[in-house]
């Protein structure tokens, strides 16, 4: 036998990893509170338990609203969690809590536009048989306003709202301090739901705050098509049908979410059929998808693209970058088609505005050609010369730029060397630089790196926020960071006041088709300028086993017709 | 005995504390985590900015943010309302108290969230050395006693291939056949992420499953390492002149081999065994990543990454305690094993 | 006939081999050192003699319509997602993988001499403070220092040349933290080697004659320690290699468009059935100079270690 000092040191470390391992994994704990339905049960349960797997690449926050900011979270509230209305692919709004949708027509706007009555419907329930009511969306508004309680963001109520009040348990009123034409993308839909104001109350009325209450993990009463069953925060949810539902119970009877750590094991979940819906896919991941013939790849227009941002600020800009010409002049060195049909297999287009694919779009602008003989004659135009090592430079100052991204994507890293080798063809060297959004996004006040002006050009998929609304103020002067507003974020110093004129009106105006139009005229100033240089259209493209059948997505609230998803 | 535990415990304190001082300073400067708020498609709004950075504390002095980590801020007034005016008490304990604060990314206590991916992480990491110790002690003595046979050239040959291999090429070599490949091939495949099936829950066997394929990539490169260890340990002793003599004296040789030769052969791989294991929990990030185990390697990774500082700080702060601990227990454990040791 | 006769006059003149060159024909008669020793001088030439071939442009020349092809005439290795070569890649990769190995274990190697000799020599409380400190940066999770470096300083530190080529700033990042990470180990090694020396007759000799410290930590004792810490670097150039790895693979490596053996790897994760050729030929890179190290530092140890009994029973 092995002596015994031998079998201690054995033993001690069978016994701690058995002590270890039969403390076991811990996943959240199954709902304390069941989730009953006064409805009837169907009479006889289905032959196989209908199960359906979606996947998503980015772990969501937290199940209460409030807590939450990415698309991610947003996609697990539209299962759980109703708004008042869904917008589907074709803006037609699908009512849920709401009624129907106030408008100056119907009385529910005001002549003035400041106030909005809204009726909520009655037959809607949380999953304990609470109705839904109008009480609970004033709560939702306190709590976003209380300062006990560390919101993400009290943006849109802050700034536009002045009250809101329950006229009566299924009446809502909501007063404005100011016309406010997105308030039907924004209100209680979106990334903004309704909190269920008896379970909620009486844990901020113990505690002070919401920031730590149970439900915010747990979200045990919900109002949507399917209730939460289990939540183990990086790895997975489970989510049951809800019997309650006011449409009447969804076709699934169980639907997962895995959570994967990057594109990657996405896909190869996705192949080995461990994931049946994939989210987010890129493109270079389509010929894969399509070699399985397991899957169909719909795409949903969401508002977004991946453009280009540059420095133009004078105090901080290289020289050259603020000459509208050389701008342009970058735009014209780079071949996008050519980036889009090799690195995304062809399935993204080429915008030429922030509003692409939208009605905001300026139907005239065509997007920048490729034309590197322009883009030569441009720069020379504009007084930068060729030097002796192939690298542009004028008095003495080398148009050498700084090009900062986000790391993490491969298709990025790709995209990214071949401006490099784009922009050296014409003559203009790039440094490329690569980090993450901590440092980069950072506060002026925290030396960020894009906040204080320290890069040349830059690139993320943005658009819009509240799509399907226009508005945004990224490129307003107001914004613009400096020592006495440190959070402001137009990094770009675009500071225009033809542009500053054009946003204020478009802001408050009420006829939608002059709104369209003010966007048009943005859109053409910003064209013109060069003050963004769009690649390609970022739609949502996603993966769906054929296995299942109707399933089909929207580009504003992405899974709102979870309910109609089955198996075949 | 006592009293040098003793000593040593009181010495790392202080110890402690600077080691605790100087990564909070580290991880302050790992970006601003407020930037992050939203994903790469939404910017946080100016106002709410400003209104985040005071209720998480961020926009307090380096030092002060420390002190409050480690004592806490409720015996103390703090302006909750942005109205510069300090009337509230804050909310909290500090670690010393036992709250590392609230998660900046998913807004609840640090502690629960590493304790939920702690037993992960240590499940397949006890396991793995387990298995590694075991087979390392085999495999190397093997070789030692068969020395220049053709099995220890072959047993040397794959050994040194193990550890030359970088872990997630391994890993990701593990994955494509065992769990892609096979499935196409019509066998059965290895699950290749996750901890368990979601259909059939967190099962011993499910688990036991999901743990295969991890396990062997995390072996395979420590089992190259250790084994190559046992045999050059085993070589020396064996060929000491108490082995001999027990040779002589007509004990079998596996009396010999297990009584004397191996104990001494033990030692060495008890300190390695010793001083790895806390920095076991900083998890290998990359497997975590690949086989998708829900550990505290990745949250490890991702909370740097995000400038989370009350995860990223308690974990560090554990990793640091079980350092100090696992040092003293190994020099104590150390002890039994050569008695000619002795502490005062 | 006649053996060659033991003439007593030729053993008892014949010179005595130095330590040097008993370790030197100890190693000789390593097989595997050996095998190593050649595949690391075929490796040090393929990255040295290849710039003769390709440029380092034509290492980073973009050309997205020849994109992950395979191995063919034009490129015998294929060409990775931006369509840049891989053979050519591969040599000036290499060149930055081994020089960070190299220069990381320099980094490491006189941190952790310096601090393991000045432990050992000196004893006392300076012994025990450079202990706690070097206990106190085993607290320091190497990842993690990797990612607040990382972070802190990219784009800001400069590009430097050496032999000819330029490097990123990201290199010197890499280095840092490989280095200063990994000094640990051979300080304690050290230490126990001064620890026991210090005591040996040579030193109380020199320090008879006036030397001053430094002179006899140098001069005198160090040449004896040397054995372990030439096996122990030899030995932490490969782990270095294998860190760099590790850490491009996690995103943090060397900035692009620079190509390492270990930021290629990272960039073929996605492309593992698709195109395999983008994986292979770094992977084997890294695989083969790795193992020749551990080879050659294998063979080392057998030679220098006087303890070490494997070698001698031959």
């Amino acid at each position: 036998m092995m002596r015994k000092s031998s079998w201690l040191v054995l033993s001690v470390l069978v016994i701690t990893s058995m002590a270890l391992s039969s403390c076991g994994p811990q996943p959240t704990p199954a709902v304390e509170v069941p989730a009953e339905a006064p409805t009837t049960a169907p009479t006889s349960a289905p032959a196989a338990a209908k199960e359906a797997t979606l996947s998503l690449t980015s772990n969501p926050e937290s199940m209460n609203p409030l807590y939450a900011s990415t698309w991610y979270t947003e996609c697990v509230f539209d299962l759980i969690l109703l708004p008042l209305w869904n917008i589907d692919d074709q803006g037609q709004y699908q009512m849920e809590l709401a009624q129907e949708l106030p408008t100056l027509q119907n009385g529910g706007i005001s002549a003035d536009g400041l106030t909005i009555t809204l009726k909520f419907r009655d037959d809607a329930n949380w999953s304990d048989g609470t109705p839904v009511t109008a009480d609970d969306a004033v709560f939702t508004y306190d709590m976003t306003m209380s300062d006990g309680n560390g919101v993400f963001s009290r943006y849109p109520f802050d700034t536009y709202v002045e009250s809101m009040t329950a006229v009566d348990p299924k009446t809502l009123e909501i007063k404005l301090s100011s016309p406010y034409a997105d308030w039907s993308t924004s209100f209680f839909t979106g990334i903004s739901r309704v909190l269920p104001k008896h379970v909620l109350q009486p844990v901020f009325d113990q505690e002070g705050t919401l920031d730590n209450a149970q439900w915010n993990r747990t979200a045990n009463i919900v109002n949507g098509p399917f209730t939460l069953t289990e939540f183990v925060s990086d790895d997975h949810l489970t989510l049951a049908a809800n019997e309650g539902y006011w449409r009447g119970r969804p076709k699934l009877d169980t639907l997962f979410i895995r959570i994967f750590a990057d594109d990657a094991a996405q896909l190869a979940a996705l192949q080995s059929g461990q994931s049946d819906i994939g989210s987010y896919i890129v493109g270079d991941q389509i010929p894969t998808l399509e070699a399985t013939g397991m899957f169909e790849t719909p795409t949903s227009a969401n508002g977004y693209i991946v453009t280009i941002f540059m420095n133009m600020d004078p105090k901080t800009a290289h020289p050259a970058m603020t000459d509208p010409n050389v701008r342009r002049a970058l735009a014209l060195a780079i071949d996008r088609q050519l980036i889009i049909d090799q690195i995304y297999n062809g399935i993204y287009t080429i915008p030429a505005t922030y509003w692409d694919d939208t009605v905001y779009d300026n139907p005239d602008l065509e997007p920048y050609p490729f034309d590197p003989e322009g883009a030569k004659a441009l720069l020379d135009e504009a007084g930068w010369t060729v030097g002796t090592d192939g690298v542009r430079e004028k008095n003495g100052t080398i148009l050498s730029l700084r090009y900062v991204y986000i790391s993490g994507d491969d298709t990025t890293d790709t995209m990214v060397v071949t401006f490099q080798q784009m922009l050296a063809d014409v003559g203009v060297k790039l440094d490329i630089i690569q980090n993450t959004q901590e440092v980069l996004w950072a506060s002026y006040g925290d030396k960020g790196e894009l906040a204080i002006g320290n890069y040349d050009l830059t690139q993320w998929s943005d658009g819009m926020w509240y799509f399907p609304s226009p508005s945004t103020s990224y490129f307003l002067c107001s914004e613009i960071p400096s020592a006495d507003y440190p959070t402001g974020y137009n990094w770009f110093g675009i500071c225009d006041p033809a542009l500053e004129e054009l946003f204020a009106v478009a802001d408050i105006e009420v006829d939608p088709n002059k709104r369209i139009d003010d966007y048009h005229q943005i859109g053409k100033i910003m064209y013109d300028q060069t003050y963004i240089i769009p690649i390609r259209s970022d739609p949502d493209v996603w993966a769906v086993n054929t296995r299942l059948k109707d399933v089909t997505f929207s580009g504003v609230d992405p899974l709102m017709f979870a309910y109609q998803w089955d198996v075949k | 005995m006592t009293r040098y535990i003793i000593r040593r415990l009181l010495q790392a304190v202080p110890l402690l504390v600077i080691i605790t001082a100087l990564l909070f300073i580290l991880t302050a400067n790992l970006g601003d985590p407020l930037a992050a708020f939203g994903g790469e498609r939404r910017r946080l709004q100016p106002a709410d900015r400003a209104r985040l950075e005071r209720q998480l504390g961020l926009d307090r002095p380096l030092i002060e943010q420390y002190a409050i980590w480690l004592v806490g801020n409720d015996w103390m007034k703090v302006d909750l309302d942005g109205d510069s005016i300090a009337d509230s008490y804050g909310t909290r304990r500090g670690v010393l108290r036992g709250d590392f604060g609230d998660s900046f990314q998913e807004r609840r206590p640090a502690i629960e969230v590493i304790g939920e991916r702690i037993w992960n992480t240590l499940l397949l990491m006890v396991a793995s050395e387990i298995i590694v110790i075991i087979l390392a002690l085999l495999v190397g003595t093997f070789s030692a006693l068969h020395q220049y046979s053709f099995w220890d050239h072959l047993i040397t040959t794959l050994s040194f291939i193990g550890y030359s291999m970088p872990i997630f090429w391994l890993a990701l070599m593990l994955i494509y056949l065992f769990g892609v490949n096979f499935q196409r091939w019509g066998l059965p495949s290895l699950p290749t992420v996750g901890m368990y099936d979601l259909s059939v829950g967190p099962t011993v066997g499910q688990i036991a499953l999901h743990m295969l394929l991890p396990l062997t990539a995390l072996s395979v490169v420590s089992l190259a390492a250790y084994s190559r260890y046992v045999r050059s340990q085993m070589l020396e002793v064996i060929h000491q002149d108490y082995i001999r003599t027990a040779y002589a004296k007509g004990l079998s040789e596996r009396t010999v081999l297990r009584g004397h030769a191996l104990k001494n052969a033990a030692l060495p791989l008890v300190t390695i065994v010793g001083l790895d294991m806390p920095l076991l929990l900083g998890g290998t990030v990359v497997t975590e990543a690949i086989f998708g185990w829900p550990g505290m390697g990745r949250l490890f990774y991702k909370a740097s990454n995000a400038g989370d500082i009350p995860v990223t700080m308690g974990i560090l702060f554990i990793i640091a305690v079980l350092v100090v601990v696992f040092q003293l227990i190994t020099d104590i454990v150390y002890t039994y094993f050569d008695p000619r040791i002795r502490y005062e | 006939m006649a053996t060659a006769s033991l003439n007593a006059d030729e053993i008892l003149t014949s010179k005595p081999l130095t330590p040097g060159q008993v370790a030197w024909k100890r190693f000789l008669r390593h097989r595997m050192a050996l095998v190593g020793i050649w595949i690391l001088v075929g490796l040090v030439l393929y990255v040295a003699l290849g710039p003769l071939f390709f440029s380092e442009a034509d290492a980073n020349l973009v050309d997205l319509r020849q994109k992950m092809s395979g191995p063919s005439d034009t490129h015998p290795f294929g060409t990775d997602m931006a369509g840049r070569d891989i053979l050519a890649r591969t040599i000036y990769g290499g060149q930055i993988s081994i020089l960070i190995g190299i220069l990381a274990v320099v980094v490491s190697v006189t941190v952790g001499v310096l601090i393991g000799a000045v432990a050992g020599y000196f004893g006392g409380i300076v012994d025990s403070l450079l202990m706690r400190f070097t206990e106190a940066m085993f607290n320091i999770p190497q990842l993690f220092l990797l990612i607040v470096l990382a972070k802190f300083f990219a784009g800001q530190t400069p590009n430097f040349t050496l032999l000819g080529r330029t490097y990123s700033g990201s290199v010197v990042i890499i280095v840092g933290v490989i280095g200063l990470t990994s000094w640990m180990y051979l300080a304690r090694i050290v230490r126990s080697s001064f620890l026991s020396l210090k005591e040996q007759e040579f030193v109380t000799a020199a320090r008879a004659t006036g030397a001053s410290d430094a002179s006899i930590i140098f001069e005198h004792i160090l040449p004896s320690a040397m054995a372990p810490i030439i096996v122990s670097a030899t030995l932490e150039v490969a782990n270095a290699i294998l860190s760099e790895a590790y850490v491009s693979f996690l995103g943090m490596g060397v900035q692009p468009p620079t190509a390492t053996w270990g930021n290629m790897l990272n960039e073929a994760y996605n492309q593992l059935e698709g195109a395999p050729w983008m994986w292979f030929f770094p992977g084997t890179l890294i695989l083969l100079i790795v193992l020749a190290i551990n080879f050659v530092g294998d063979g080392l140890r057998d030679a220098l270690d006087p303890q070490s009994l494997a070698g001698a029973q031959e």
